[in-house]
Formats: structure tokens, C-alpha cells, sequence
């Protein structure tokens, strides 16, 4: 039997399970951590120093500027500014969109407080809503990879930059802000998923690995992100309501594993622990349903 | 002063984190082209090394670490082909036992088709052995490979299909013979 190109990509896929040794990785490990702490990095002043150096610089820190540059953009460009913001990256517009996304961020990043990591999971959105809209429209394969793998790139750009807000440590007030950072993340992730798994099969065959790498990359990322909040309510016992506390319902098993032609659904019959009981239903008793 | 001992810290924790994700991956990479264990962990760690040393010569952060680390892995790679002349070496029977066998592939299939497809692999030239070793064992994207080789999307696109179309054929020649 000859092999065909689909199961040789497949077998050298799996060459990923090829196991490292554990004991060297970590004695590699040690002398990278010797050989570092004796060649520290010697730093440059950042941007940030200068901000901080000249008082008056720090009028663009309030929280005012991001409104107020955003209006002088919209004024200085006019209409066009407006308009290419439902642009397509194949429309003459889309360049304007971006670069207005670049200034947004510019500005973010100088009032602070998480707002590069929430524009960043903005951007990622619209990225996202940019493939969709890609695919309806029956754009060629070739600017769909593209804004495909633009959408990864994006992506794993929000994803790095949530997860360090995230790690910085901070007090209870900035902890408030976190959860809604991840509450967004969240946002992002649930719409992706829905999204991606929605315009899988109507993609390039090229385009498939960069979608199954975004659905696990954000996957993972929301995990991520979730983890990282379990930990710092743990520092701050009290401020944040446990969700267990709330009542029973965490307690429930919402999730069964159904047939490939089956979806999960809510029976409206409650079990001795006063959960609702989930059963396995066919898909087209749920299209029928939904279409009276 | 106080400043400056703590972001060094954080670039140091932060260094140390890539390696740990990316470490065990560059070291499969650097195997699977240079196919001797010994030399891919020599290979390995010179290569969070340098690419250290290069943080602490220039002092400029790195956009994109993963296709750095493997730009560095690659020159290190060539390097040392430089000084020497390149042998035909195969991974060892057992060490290829080693790797979890999916369990839809029945024992002796799986091995023997792996073994077929590596040396295959071998056979092909080096830009299109380096470039299916990032694209499907490393899970690199187009757009990352373009970068690490100075290449532009397209051409990776060219190359990972003849590449794969070589493979196919070597391995029907050796199941031939």
C-alpha cells in the first residue's frame, strides 16, 4: 500500500511525541540560569522613563487622551476614517483601518491600566469577524489564508499580552480589572470557537492547521488566564465572591459526550440532587425545533 | 538602580519560561536535521545561549522569539556543517520506539512506515528537509517560516509541496526495493 501525502504529514506530525530528556532539560536548564545571572542584561531607559522624568508628559497618561486624540483622527481624516472601519483586507480602505488601530493602541499603551491587553482582544475580534465575513462573501483562497494566519498572529499577540497583565502583581483594585480582562478574554474565546468551528470546513485545506492552532492556542490561553485570576483571588481572600458560594449549580455535570450527529441538550427533568438532567438528541429534531 | 535589578529579573524569569516551552521542541528540531542526540543537546543549549548573549550585547527586546530561537538554531546548525563534512546518520532502531504510537496505527505499520518516511526525510535536499521539520514537527506557520528563511509565503507554499511530493516518492521507491 503506498503511502499517501495526507497520512505522511500525519506521521511526521507525530514525531512531536518524541520524548526529551527530562534530567537534561533541567541540568540545561541550571546552566543557562548560572550563565545568565553572570552576564545580567544591561538596560537602556525605556520611553516609560522619560514619561515619567518631565511631569508635564503625564498629562497623556489621564484617561481623557484616548477620546480626545481618537476624535482629532476622525477630524483630521473625516469620512474615510469611518467608512474603513467595516472594511475588508482586500478593500483600498483596510490600510486606514489598521493604521487607526495602531494609534488606538499607541494610546492605550500611554494610559495603561490593562488597556493594551483589551484593545489587543478588540483588534483579535475584528480580526475574527473579518475572516467570517471573508468567507461569506467567497473571497479567493489566497486572501482568506491570509487574514487567517493574520488572525493567528493577532491572536497570540492578545493572548501574550493579557497573560503578562495578568502576571503582573498588583493589589485588590487592579484585581478587579483583571477579572474583567479576562471576562473579555472570555468573550473572545467563546466567539472564536463558535466562529472557527462554524468556517472550518469552508476554508482552504492550507488554512486548516492555523485554524486547529487558533482554536487550541485561545483554548489554552483562557485556561491560562482563568488560572492565573484563581491565584490572585487566593491572595486576596474576600474581595471576590466564590462562585461555589453562590449556590449548586457548579456542582451539576452540564456536559455529556454525545454521537457525532447528536448535540447535548437540557432535558427539563431534575434528578435527586436537583440537577437537570442532559441527554443526547439528533441534530435535526434541534433544526426542526428552532425553525417553529 | 532598584528599577533596573527588577526588570532584569523579569527578563531572566521571562527568558526562562520560553525555555522551557520552546527548549524540548528546538531540541527534537535540531535531531531530526542533525540526527544525533548528543549533538542536538550541545546544539540546543549554545542556542538559548547565544540568542541570551544577544539580549545582553544589544539590550533590544526580541519581537519574535520562537522564529529567533530557531534562526539562531539554524545558523548554529550550518556552522557546524561548515566544519565538517555531513554523514548520513540514522536515528537509532530503538530510539524510534520511543515516540507514542498513536493508537488507530497497529504496532508494526506505524514503526515501519516511520522508519521509511526518516529515511526518506534524509534523502531530501536541506532546504526542503528544514522546512518540513518546521512546518509539521515544529508547527511553525507559513508566515513564520518566511521569516526565518528570508523567503517569501508563496515560495514556502512551493517548496513544502515538492518537498512532500519527493517524500511520497521516496518512500514508494524504498517499498519497491
Amino acid at each position: 500500500m503506498l503511502l499517501k501525502i495526507k497520512k505522511i504529514k500525519y506521521y511526521l506530525k507525530t514525531l512531536k511525541n518524541y520524548p526529551v530528556d527530562k534530567n537534561w532539560l533541567l541540568g540545561n536548564r541550571r546552566q543557562l540560569e548560572i550563565f545568565m545571572s553572570n552576564n545580567p542584561i544591561k538596560l537602556q531607559r525605556s520611553t516609560n522613563y522619560w514619561f515619567n522624568k518631565f511631569n508635564f508628559m503625564n498629562i497623556l497618561k489621564t484617561k481623557y487622551v484616548a477620546p480626545v486624540l481618537a476624535g482629532i483622527i476622525i477630524l483630521v481624516l473625516g469620512g474615510s476614517a469611518i467608512a474603513s472601519q467595516n472594511s475588508l483586507p482586500n478593500d483600498n480602505l483596510y490600510p486606514i483601518k489598521i493604521a487607526i488601530e495602531k494609534v488606538e493602541l499607541a494610546i492605550g499603551s500611554l494610559t495603561g491600566n490593562n488597556k493594551k491587553a483589551e484593545i489587543k482582544l478588540k483588534h483579535a475580534l475584528k480580526r475574527l469577524e473579518e475572516v467570517q465575513a471573508l468567507i461569506e462573501e467567497h473571497q479567493e483562497d489566497g486572501i482568506v489564508v491570509d487574514a487567517i494566519e493574520n488572525l493567528e498572529d493577532q491572536t497570540e499577540d492578545a493572548l501574550e499580552e493579557t497573560e503578562e497583565t495578568l502576571e503582573e502583581e498588583n493589589g485588590e483594585e487592579t484585581l478587579n480589572k483583571k477579572v474583567l480582562l479576562v471576562q473579555k478574554l472570555e468573550q473572545l474565546t467563546e466567539r472564536h470557537q463558535e466562529v472557527l468551528q462554524r468556517v472550518y470546513d469552508k476554508v482552504p485545506d492550507q488554512a486548516k492547521p492555523a485554524i486547529e492552532r487558533a482554536i487550541e492556542r485561545t483554548q489554552k490561553g483562557h485556561q491560562q488566564a482563568i488560572e492565573s485570576i484563581q491565584k490572585d483571588k487566593g491572595k486576596h481572600k474576600g474581595w471576590y465572591k466564590d462562585e461555589d458560594e453562590e449556590g449548586d449549580e457548579d456542582e451539576c455535570e452540564t456536559s455529556i459526550t454525545c454521537e457525532e450527529d447528536q448535540i447535548a441538550s437540557a432535558s427539563g427533568e431534575i434528578d435527586d440532587e436537583g440537577c437537570e438532567l442532559m441527554i443526547c438528541i439528533p441534530e435535526e429534531q434541534t433544526a426542526t425545533e428552532s425553525a417553529q | 538602580m532598584k528599577r533596573g535589578v527588577k526588570t532584569n529579573k523579569r527578563h531572566s524569569k521571562k527568558f526562562l519560561e520560553f525555555y522551557d516551552i520552546l527548549a524540548p521542541k528546538v531540541y527534537r528540531h535540531i535531531l531530526f536535521r542533525v540526527n544525533s542526540k548528543e549533538l542536538a543537546e550541545d546544539i540546543t543549549s549554545q542556542t538559548f545561549l547565544k540568542t541570551w548573549q544577544y539580549l545582553v550585547e544589544t539590550a533590544k527586546p526580541i519581537k519574535d522569539f520562537r522564529a529567533f530561537i530557531y534562526r539562531v538554531c539554524n545558523n548554529l546548525i550550518i556552522d557546524y556543517y561548515r566544519h565538517r563534512a555531513k554523514e548520513p546518520v540514522l536515528l537509532e532502531h530503538d530510539e524510534l520506539k520511543k515516540i507514542i504510537e498513536p493508537e488507530e496505527i497497529s504496532d508494526t505499520t506505524y514503526e515501519e512506515n516511520l522508519k521509511k518516511i526518516l529515511k526518506a526525510l534524509n534523502k531530501l535536499n536541506d532546504e526542503q528537509k528544514n522546512i518540513l521539520i518546521w512546518r509539521y514537527l515544529d508547527g511553525l506557520s507559513i508566515k513564520e517560516i518566511a521569516k526565518i528563511t528570508n523567503k517569501s509565503r508563496n515560495n514556502i507554499y512551493v517548496i513544502i509541496h515538492r518537498a512532500l511530493k519527493n517524500l511520497k516518492n521516496y518512500v514508494a521507491k524504498n517499498k519497491e526495493n
